[in-house]
């Protein structure tokens, strides 16, 4: 005898903004009539932070666990003791997506060392014989779309032999020549990233020419303070020598669930950078990084 | 003849009272019946009035019922309803082609999601049986060694397993497979196999393409449980909020792609569910894709990717043309395909440059056959400035030359030639573009030809290459026998022989000089002087080989025989040369040669026999006839045209003059007939060309001839065979052989008799053959003896109702001597008797024993003398015969009673009139009972 038990919500793309009402429906399939004793709902949001053991002793990578800070909670009794009976059983409710007292709803993110999540977590208690049956549902918090588009920001590039860092002997690297655009470094998370970039000359073949989607995390309280680079995603742009002295678009759409707003708070922050690196027939590589500020 | 059943004998009639009968005999007792009076065509007379006829209407384009079924064989882009598209030819042509072409024996190995197809060794069973285990985990893994035909099948494997897992929900791993497939396209090696590789990849890109779609649409068409059917224009407000957020999924999962090229196709593949979203994104991303394509740095792989998203745009139906975006980056980056990492990647496969512009001809041809299509002659101008301004531009001048309108082409015709000449060091061979300009041009005018053509072949003398020069020559012919006379084509025509005679391995050419020859004997405008120029023998000398030479003749025979009515038949020239063309035609037949090839070669020697002419030369044809006759020894059917043609010289040597020399010329032909007939196979046509030949002689006074003609076709009919098979069919001979034999007897009745032979030695002998013959019917030979009774009767007439001119017939040779009177009717009894004979044996069938009775109470009527009291008994008793038996056919019995009534009246002797009172109230008797 098995009881599934389901959440459903309204919204179809599961997300919410601050003081939204969140709705659905529990559903409770059962093939025979049984009993419980009372289903609640809660909603919660809480921001995991972890502090990653490169940055810290190994001494404190046992404490690398800091507290969770919780953002939301609500308990809601949906049904009382009672019985369902066989069949489809629908409890329809609400809640109001609203941050606990002193704090901020932050956006839905999903990273390495920092996680902020919004959970739904229906219960249907039983008797001692029963295990009691869970079901969890994430739903999505974003920011209001802000109206005021912020100003936007070119930013020029040029690439080239002597353009770069960290080498030893600038006669060795052959030379090139790479100039590029970014539209904006300042983007909407709904829109694509955008630019373009041309090879006005390079002597040694070039393999491909990527665009990699870089989070920074900090992690910073009292207990410890870690700064993580970790790469979202790549995209390549470029395969194989490409003609030289045409414009190869950049283009990229930011992920949904691994990319957020940019959020600064003393607790932690989430920044994000975008790397344009080419890479050479001699797996030689040229990265070129450009810090943005992402705003929805 | 000892012992003879009966005792009556037969008597002549002495004389047939003509003048009385005829008076009586005209056509207008038969009234409106007669079968031969003239009938006034009073049916279609009146020209206006519309006839129905189903066969005449003209049928228009769409209503042709046997052109429908090729209109709706379904391509891949028949949805696609802008204008000009319609002239673009369906990528499904273009598939079959590069599959076709671009093969590859090369061993392939690429990465892929899949389970089982490395060779079955025991290892890949074995994991197998593992994959049993947790189906959904494909591993990635490296394939080996793979054939084409092993690749093709892996590909339709693929196509299949993304349909499984797509319906069983499985549709990230669909699309992990999709991407897999598309990583293939990355690789260009072996290239030779690249084009066939997109084709295979692209199918099943559209395959995903087609599933996301359905799969989106039918989840747009359940709103709240309910199904409503989406419209095919439908908007995305049409569109529930579940289904989009589906769709833009889809859009995210493909944008994170990590790899441009399986992120690019993907994307194209699934544009139409933009649809879904926003239509006006489809422009933007299509647009998007274009520029995306400048990454990829192959300029193999970045031309292919172009050509799918024309595709792609093609088969969404935007409005904006991408054609031209895609061409303009063609031409941006069209250096890439002449720098150095291409050239030498390019020889790291083997391959040289040419081959390797070969495989992206497809591609290119493609998207500038899109882009050009529906543009007006500006429009393309301006496409060819841009693609003269790129160096080295003999890709993309091949390219337009291939796919632009023909008639664009023959105006630009000129320039593009002078432009070719101008080239040095171009990959693109000048003659290939000459070449395809040729075959382009095909069909239209081209102003200022001469130039052209003179440019033309100025390059193409330069190559040493005999291939590229015969492609060239082949390509060309259309163009030279449409703009020139007999001139220039002579000089052509000798320059492909100077090039080509004396090279090793000619063979190779022989297909291509064989089109040529054809397309110039087809098209030439003046037919006529063809044959007059000089060149003909030295090309066909070109086909070393017989088979070869005979087929190629065969060409030039065919042209003749459908074009050459006007050829001057009598130049001596033209007529050996033809001879020397049927000639080998005939020695190339042998016993494996087809029935049907046999009569085709027949028909053609024998058209060429009958246009020969000699003018009044009679002898002149004789001797040529004989000639033909030694020559064409094989065919049956051109001896017996042969036999015909002669028979024509003996008649029109009859018309000419009666001098007495005609008669040796007579005799020759005669003889000439009569020696060829027996080498002909078919016994009826033997026979026909016997009967003609004797008659012909007869005409021309060879009576020995005509003699052993009618001899040799009486023992042809003893010989017959039952069962004649003609075109297929089998017949039953015994009708024609009836009618053939009643035919000779008519002839026989003129031919006088031989003074060293017994009396009618010809009917003696035709008797025998009729006796000895296997006839199937019993009845037959008896049928055929009262025609001979009918023959010999008249025979003893003192003068015969027709004779030949100038051969005096039996009636002038014997006067009605008794003694040969005698000889012929007791020739006559013997038939009676025989007759009787037959009577009397089948009395058991009375309707058969009735008929013959009549047919021969009719004859003795008729023909015998019945003052004779033998002869006059023996109507008499076979009238009585013909009461004994039950009337079967009335209309026919009257008319036969009446016939006889009739003549009767008509003769002076009372005999007559006491047989029609004999025969009346006996008539009456038994109609009455």
């Amino acid at each position: 005898m098995t009881i599934n038990l389901d959440i459903v919500l309204k919204r179809t793309n599961k997300v919410y903004h601050e003081g939204d009402t969140i709705s659905g429906v529990i559903t409770i399939e059962t093939p025979m009539d049984a009993k419980h004793e009372g289903i609640t709902m809660t909603i919660e949001g809480a921001v995991d932070l972890q502090i990653s053991n490169q940055n810290v002793g190994a001494f404190d990578a046992f404490y690398n666990s800091i507290k969770p800070v919780q953002l939301m909670m609500c308990t809601l009794d949906v049904a009382r003791p009672g019985r369902f009976t066989s069949g489809i059983t629908e409890i329809p409710f609400e809640a109001p997506v609203e941050p606990l007292f002193n704090k901020t709803l932050y956006e839905s993110y999903h990273g390495v060392f920092i996680n902020i999540q919004y959970l739904l977590k229906a219960v249907i208690k039983r008797n001692f014989l029963n295990k009691d049956i869970h079901k969890t549902l994430e739903f999505v918090v974003e920011n209001r779309p802000s109206l005021d588009t912020l100003v936007t920001k070119v930013d020029n590039f040029v690439i080239n032999q002597n353009t770069l860092a960290n080498i030893n002997d600038i006669s060795d690297i052959p030379k090139f020549l790479i100039l590029g655009t970014i539209d904006s470094v300042i983007c909407s998370i709904t829109q694509p990233f955008t630019g373009e970039l041309k090879i006005e000359h390079s002597d040694v073949p070039i393999k491909s020419i990527d665009i990699q989607l870089v989070r920074v995390e900090t992690c910073g309280c009292a207990e410890g303070f870690s700064k993580d680079a970790t790469e979202i995603q790549n995209i390549q742009i470029a395969e194989g020598n490409v003609s030289t002295g045409i414009s190869i678009p950049i283009y990229m759409i930011f992920p949904r669930l691994f990319s957020c707003s940019t959020t600064k708070t003393t607790n932690f922050k989430i920044e994000f950078e975008v790397n344009v690196s080419v890479i050479f027939i001699n797996d030689h590589l040229v990265t070129e990084n450009f810090p943005i500020t992402v705003y929805r | 003849m000892s012992s003879r059943t009966f005792e009556w004998n037969w008597y002549s009639k002495p004389i047939i009272n003509y003048n009385k009968r005829k008076k009586n005999c005209v056509l207008e007792k038969c009234g409106d019946h007669h079968p031969l009076k003239l009938t006034s065509t009073t049916v279609f007379t009146n020209k206006n009035v519309l006839i129905d006829d189903p066969l005449s209407s003209s049928i228009t384009y769409g209503d042709d019922p046997l052109s429908r079924p090729a209109q709706l064989t379904p391509t891949a882009f028949d949805d696609a309803d802008n204008d000009w598209l319609d002239d673009l030819p369906p990528w499904s042509h273009y598939k079959q082609s590069i599959l076709n072409s671009y093969t590859t024996s090369e061993k392939l190995s690429f990465h892929s999601l899949s389970k089982n197809v490395q060779s079955a060794t025991i290892r890949s069973r074995l994991e197998e049986l593992e994959e049993f285990d947790d189906q959904v985990e494909y591993s990635e893994k490296e394939l080996y060694d793979l054939t084409q035909q092993e690749f093709v099948s892996h590909m339709d494997n693929l196509g299949k397993e993304i349909i499984h897992a797509w319906s069983n929900e499985q549709r990230v791993k669909a699309l992990k497979i999709v991407i897999q497939c598309t990583k293939i396209l990355s690789y260009t090696s072996p290239m030779q196999f690249y084009p066939s590789k997109f084709v295979l990849v692209t199918d099943l890109l559209d395959l995903f393409g087609e599933l996301v779609f359905k799969r989106l649409k039918s989840k747009s068409e359940i709103i709240d449980g309910h199904v409503v059917k989406l419209p095919d224009n439908f908007t995305p407000n049409m569109v529930p909020e579940g289904a989009k957020e589906t769709c833009q999924n889809w859009f995210f999962k493909i944008a994170s792609i990590r790899e441009l090229l399986p992120r690019l196709y993907i994307e194209a593949a699934i544009l139409r569910s933009y649809r879904f979203i926003n239509p006006n994104e489809q422009n933007n991303a299509l647009l998007r894709l274009i520029k995306m394509v400048r990454g990829i740095g192959n300029p193999l792989v970045a031309l292919y990717a172009r050509c799918y998203l024309c595709r792609i745009y093609v088969s969404t139906n935007l409005t904006v043309n991408y054609f031209e975006e895609s061409f303009k980056d063609i031409l941006l980056t069209y250096k890439q395909l002449n720098s150095r990492y291409v050239s030498k990647e390019v020889q790291t496969q083997n391959m040289s440059m040419e081959k390797f512009f070969q495989l992206l001809c497809p591609a290119l041809e493609w998207i500038v056959k899109g882009l050009s299509a529906g543009k007006d002659a500006l429009k393309l101008d301006e496409i060819v400035r841009w693609c003269t301004l790129q160096n080295l531009h003999g890709l993309l001048i091949n390219t337009i030359v291939n796919t632009f309108p023909g008639n664009y082409l023959a105006i630009k015709a000129e320039y593009l030639i002078n432009l070719i000449s101008k080239w040095e060091y171009d990959v693109v061979p000048q003659t290939l573009v000459i070449q395809n300009l040729g075959n382009s041009l095909r069909g239209h005018i081209v102003p200022n030809a001469q130039n052209v053509l003179r440019e033309a072949w100025k390059m193409v003398t330069k190559v040493k290459d005999s291939e590229r020069y015969m492609a060239c020559a082949e390509a060309w012919i259309y163009f030279i026998v449409k703009h020139f006379k007999n001139k220039e084509i002579s000089i052509f025509m000798n320059d492909i022989t100077r090039h080509l005679s004396n090279r090793v391995g000619i063979e190779r050419f022989h297909s291509q000089l064989h089109n040529i020859l054809q397309h110039l004997l087809n098209y030439i405008e003046d037919f006529e002087n063809t044959f007059h120029l000089n060149y003909l023998l030295p090309y066909l000398d070109m086909f070393g080989s017989d088979t070869n030479k005979a087929a190629s003749c065969k060409i030039v025979l065919e042209a003749y025989r459908t074009r050459g009515e006007n050829v001057m038949s009598t130049d001596p020239v033209i007529n050996d040369c033809l001879m020397y063309m049927c000639k080998i035609l005939h020695d190339s037949v042998d016993s494996l040669t087809v029935e049907d090839e046999v009569r085709q070669i027949s028909r053609l020697i024998a058209c060429f026999i009958f246009r020969v002419n000699y003018g009044n030369d009679l002898e002149k044809y004789l001797n040529f006839y004989m000639e033909a006759r030694g020559v064409f020894i094989r065919l049956d059917y051109v001896q017996s045209a042969l036999i015909q043609c002669v028979n024509k010289l003996m008649v029109m040597s009859v018309s000419a003059s009666r001098v007495l020399v005609k008669n040796s010329f007579a005799r020759a032909c005669s003889a000439y007939c009569y020696i060829t007939i027996p080498s002909i196979t078919s016994p009826l046509v033997k026979l026909q060309l016997y009967i003609l030949t004797g008659q012909t002689s007869l005409l021309n006074g060879c009576l020995g001839q005509a003699d052993a003609c009618l001899k040799a076709a009486s023992i042809t009919v003893r010989d017959f065979p039952a069962l004649l098979e003609i075109d297929g069919h089998t017949i039953n001979t015994e009708p024609i052989l009836v009618s053939y034999i009643k035919q000779m007897l008519s002839i026989l009745l003129v031919v006088p008799d031989c003074p060293d032979q017994e009396v009618m030695h010809q009917v003696r002998i035709l008797i025998n053959s009729i006796r000895q013959y296997s006839w199937t019917d019993p009845m037959q030979p008896h049928l055929l003896y009262l025609y001979v009774l009918d023959m010999m009767a008249t025979a003893t007439l003192d003068t015969y109702p027709y004779r030949i001119p100038d051969v005096d017939s039996n009636d002038v040779l014997y006067g009605r001597e008794p003694q040969f009177v005698a000889d012929v009717d007791s020739m006559c009894t013997i038939l009676l008797d025989n007759i009787l004979e037959q009577l009397k044996n089948i009395a058991d069938k009375p309707s058969c024993q009735k008929q013959l009775a009549f047919e021969l109470l009719i004859r003795i009527i008729v023909r015998a003398d019945l003052n004779e009291i033998q002869m006059a008994t023996l109507a008499i008793n076979l009238w009585k015969l013909t009461r004994k038996n039950k009337i079967i056919d009335s209309i026919i019995e009257d008319n036969k009673v009446s016939y006889i009534i009739d003549f009767c009246e008509n003769e002076d002797d009372d005999i007559y009139y006491k047989f029609i009172n004999k025969i009346t109230r006996n008539h009456i008797d038994s109609v009455q009972k």
